[in-house]
């Protein structure tokens, strides 16, 4: 009796003390509790910073929705919201007690089970005011929030707003932006299937992703389908149905907005300029340079060259999607004439790796750096594409170390030839008797004119691209021969307005005269030669065929393989290798050099990208001629048989003798040759 | 009221608790609960009572904090922008070249109409605008119909002066040294001022009647070389009472200002003129045979 009277009391006396905290919480509580904003809409007013490629086309919005009224969005979707969150919202007052009672039972009482009651509008206010730490007093300030909304704002504004800010993932918020993301069309023409799928999401964005968990998406859209079923929306034949009809997913890779890499650096650029808190809350519109199409044929070209290099290589195909280890690529193609990016792949996956070799890399370039040697010996030594050096072995002293003795690639010597052949077979002794005779510095001159901004270290080695550089820079300074010398800045942003349209920035496509036409010619026509009969020639039998120049580099062991070349109006870099230094060896034990690595990923690329265009020839300068010469001995040809290679030649430079001797049968390292009284 | 007493039994309890009163508590209880269930009561009166504290309530939160910076963010373009606006406002309605470079400071750009900058390029003085860009070549852009606008930027050392097409490829990029704005500026600043005022033009101040005298003694050719437009002078309404020669020589050019009296007003107009010209005027001013430039004092910068 006694027991009975005490547990009795014990239970009034906890349910007085119990009712006194919950006052005294309640009192201490909505103290500091957040004011809701009126009207309920001011939530989306925030206008969004908008980037636009070239075309026009929209590519990222940053903050702002995109808002649409509940008149705006297919009922499947507002149905499925309601089926799968809180199907009970027109009846609560933004507390579902039976569902919280539930709720409250599992946690309790089922070990390892925790079930959540939120409604709707309860998720409303965590996501307005809250964060995302799972505490009880936030939670009962999240319901106080609830309730006064749930009071001064009507059912249709609540849900208005709430499906016009829930996150979607892959930077989709509110329903229309994610109707857009995923399928590419607007929240009205929602089907059922795409509604369930969406109205999926928001439990776990990431998990849920469907570009990159697709199995698992579907199996959530099915969850949906059947809550809709289950509370009557739709039947359980059409919930079958939509659960098997097929979903027409817009084309992304990774699921990340078009162009990552490139909107990386134009979103760096934008916050060192304006400000983190101006970009991301200030409404701007940024014209950007992209091409979405060259952008989208970049991307394409990259990642199937990467997995027919990956099946040359042995490599195993990804498990899980982990990339450590990976093989990597990157493209970068810029304008010739004024420096924008049209296009920029910063690896194989956005979203397995965010570090952008296009840009933050810098790999060493190997032979991808003669033409700066070879436009140097023109300009400093008087050379010509016509004069003869010997191919033979050779010991560059070095200062406190032992001599430089390269090699080449075929591991032989071929004895005398002229420049444009060394240039197009990328004969390596022949580049670092050049740099020799100018000095690391003067070659280092030339790439920094040409733009190239990294370190250069001022050694003889440099002549075979032993500095690390970016695709970007390459493609950047291939670009001044492109434009006859004339160098332009890279960039990625043409204008940026603010709200009202109000200019705050703006481009000048302005270039600079850094090399001499004459001689940015000759160098453009040496480099035409590696594509049509050098290191890069299978760029031609792959089937690219517009006129076009360009220069493979592949690096010791084969860690990294090149090509840079350029049409007239585009000039491209691509590069291949893996992100630690690596060997890349195909299953025969040979390296992977730019011809065999890159060049198909630029050919593919170039292909696509000039489909339909027109032949363009490179403009030649008044005062270059064609020769034909003999590529061994640099003069004239036979009058019939024999070898010949057209050289250009500057005005001055003199032409070829008729029968000059075999310089094959002279001792000294050099031949006679067009442009060595220059010497 | 009884003092309350602890029940003794189970049976004296029971009766306490079934009486009418706690009976009655347990229904009023009961209906409220069953209230509670069908229509909210509760939490419409909490949230009626939130929403009649609202305003009283701190701004915090996700939504806030986002306003907040939206504001911020807000603020710091509007004075971006407005920046921008007040000095190209001020460019774009100077009426001379020297206004425009007066109202950029370094790092500041304007962008004008092709009609704009003709205008403010006609009133340049001939030798200077000649320097700056041929006329023939304006013509020719005009002719060719691809140039759009003109950027000229202010830079730490000069100005540079863009021709750009419709899409902001630039078609010729000048750029103007210091001296040669200085110059400009100088040229500019002179009016309104006497040439006694002008540092420069001290050692060379010459009565109006000798300055033409020895102007018309010399050949067409030099005279030319000496005032490109002389109609720019005749257009002045007052009378030249002297004129000066500058010490200073900026790209083979020399100042002359002509010091024009209307009523009590002086003004001067400056002209800039072919060097070689001036050494020719020079000799006939002060009477020396014409020949090289020995003797000159001339700063050439």
């Amino acid at each position: 009796m006694q027991r009975l009277m005490i547990f009795f009391y014990s239970v009034f006396l906890l349910l007085g003390v119990g009712a006194t905290m919950l006052v005294f919480l309640f009192l201490v509580v909505i103290r500091d509790l957040p004011q809701v904003p009126e009207p309920l809409s001011r939530i989306i007013e925030t206008p969004p910073t908008e980037i636009f490629a070239a075309t026009g086309e929209r590519i990222l919005l940053i903050g702002g929705r995109e808002v649409v009224p509940l008149n705006r969005v297919a009922p499947v979707f507002i149905q499925a919201v309601l089926a799968t969150e809180d199907h009970r919202f027109y009846a609560h007052s933004g507390l579902d007690k039976l569902r919280t009672l539930k709720a409250l039972w599992v946690t309790l009482f089922r070990p390892g089970r925790v079930e959540g009651a939120s409604t709707i509008t309860q998720q409303l206010a965590k996501n307005l005011f809250f964060s995302f730490q799972r505490t009880y007093t936030r939670k009962f300030r999240e319901l106080l929030v609830a309730l006064q909304i749930e009071s001064r704002f009507t059912k249709q504004e609540i849900l208005e707003a709430y499906i016009n800010q829930i996150p979607f993932g892959v930077g989709a918020h509110g329903v229309e932006q994610a109707a857009q993301v995923f399928f590419g069309k607007p929240a009205l023409q929602l089907t059922l299937a795409e509604a369930a799928l969406l109205a999926g999401l928001p439990k776990s964005p990431t998990r849920y992703n469907p570009f990159r968990y697709f199995e698992r998406a579907k199996g959530r859209q099915k969850v949906v389908l059947a809550r809709m079923s289950a509370v009557g929306n739709i039947t359980a034949e059409e919930a079958e149905k939509a659960g098997q009809a097929p979903l027409n997913l817009r084309e992304r890779s990774g699921g990340e907005p078009a162009g990552s890499y490139f909107l990386d650096v134009v979103l760096k650029e934008l916050e060192e300029r304006f400000g983190t808190d101006v970009v991301h809350h200030a409404g701007l519109k940024v014209f950007t340079t992209l091409d979405p199409q060259l952008q989208a044929l970049g991307v394409e070209s990259v990642q199937q060259g990467l997995d027919r290099l990956d099946r040359m290589l042995g490599v195993p195909a990804p498990v899980g999607g982990r990339s450590a280890g990976r093989l990597q690529g990157a493209l970068a193609a810029v304008e010739a004439h004024s420096g924008a990016v049209r296009a920029l792949v910063g690896g194989r996956d956005y979203a397995e790796s965010e570090f952008n070799r296009a840009v933050q890399s810098q790999r060493q370039p190997g032979s991808g750096f003669k033409p700066f040697v070879y436009y140097a010996a023109f300009e400093k030594l008087g050379l010509s594409p016509a004069s003869v050096l010997v191919d033979r072995r050779v010991a560059i002293p070095v200062a406190g170390q032992p001599p430089w003795s390269p090699r080449n690639f075929s591991g032989d010597f071929e004895g005398p030839m002229i420049l444009k052949r060394g240039l197009a077979h990328s004969v390596n002794s022949i580049a670092a008797q050049l740099v020799e005779r100018t000095g690391p510095a003067a070659v280092a001159d030339v790439a920094r004119r040409c733009g190239i901004k990294s370190p250069l270290a001022p050694v003889p080695s440099l002549a075979l691209g032993t500095s690390g550089v970016s695709p970007l820079e390459m493609a950047a300074a291939f670009a001044t021969f492109a434009a006859g010398g004339i160098a332009h800045e890279t960039f990625f942003i043409r204008r940026v307005e603010d709200f009202q349209g109000r200019i705050l920035q703006e481009r000048l496509m302005a270039g600079r005269r850094t090399l001499d036409p004459a001689i940015a010619f000759q160098l453009l026509d040496m480099m035409r030669a590696a594509l049509e009969e050098g290191t890069a020639r299978v760029v031609r039998q792959m089937g690219f065929s517009l006129p076009a120049a360009g220069k493979t580099g592949t690096t010791d062991e084969f860690n990294d393989a090149w090509l840079t070349g350029f049409t007239p109006t585009l000039s491209v870099a691509v590069w291949v290798g893996y992100d630690r230094a690596f060997s890349m060896r195909d299953t025969q034990g040979r390296g992977i050099t730019g011809g065999r690595g890159a060049a198909p990923i630029w050919a593919d690329f170039m292909r696509k990208a000039t489909a339909g265009e027109p032949p363009r020839e490179f403009p030649v300068p008044g005062n270059i001629r064609f020769v034909a010469v003999n590529p061994v001995t640099g003069q004239a040809p036979a009058l019939w048989g024999g070898s010949r290679m057209e050289v250009a030649l500057r005005e001055g430079q003199a032409p070829p003798a008729l029968f000059a001797p075999d310089p094959r049968e002279s001792a000294t390292g050099e031949s006679p040759g067009h442009g060595r009284d220059s010497n | 009221m009884a003092d309350w007493t602890e029940p003794n039994s189970l049976r004296e309890w029971a009766g306490r608790a079934f009486s009418l009163q706690p009976i009655a508590v347990g229904l009023i209880v009961l209906a409220l609960l069953m209230a509670e269930l069908r229509y909210d009561w509760l939490e419409r009166a909490v949230g009626a009572y939130l929403g009649s504290t609202n305003s009283e309530r701190p701004e915090s939160g996700a939504i806030w904090e986002k306003g907040r910076k939206t504001q911020v963010a807000r603020s710091a373009v509007e004075k971006l922008a407005a920046d921008l606006e007040s000095y190209q406002r001020v460019a774009r309605n100077a009426g001379s070249f020297s206004e425009v470079v007066e109202a950029l400071a370094p790092g500041q750009g304007v962008m004008l109409s092709t009609e704009h900058f003709r205008e403010i390029y006609r009133k340049l003085p001939a030798g200077f605008a000649a320097e700056l860009l041929s006329p023939f070549d304006l013509l020719r852009l005009v002719a060719e119909g691809r140039w759009s606008r003109a950027y000229l930027e202010r830079s730490a050392d000069g100005l540079v002066i863009y021709l750009l097409e419709p899409d902001n490829h630039v078609l010729r990029q000048v750029k103007v040294g210091a001296a040669a704005l200085n110059a400009l500026s100088r040229g500019s600043a002179a009016a309104g001022r006497s040439l006694d005022d002008l540092p420069d033009f001290q050692n060379r101040i010459y009565p109006a009647e000798r300055f033409f005298t020895a102007l018309a003694s010399l050949p067409e050719e030099v005279q030319r070389g000496l005032i490109a437009q002389p109609e720019r002078l005749l257009e002045v309404s007052g009378r030249i009472s002297r004129v000066g020669i500058s010490d200073e020589a900026v790209s083979g050019r020399v100042d002359v200002g002509f010091e024009i009296r209307a009523g009590a007003e002086r003004r001067v107009e400056m002209v800039h003129a072919q060097d070689w010209a001036v050494w020719r005027l020079r000799s006939a001013l002060e009477g020396r045979p014409a020949g090289g430039g020995a003797g000159s004092t001339y700063t050439i910068q």
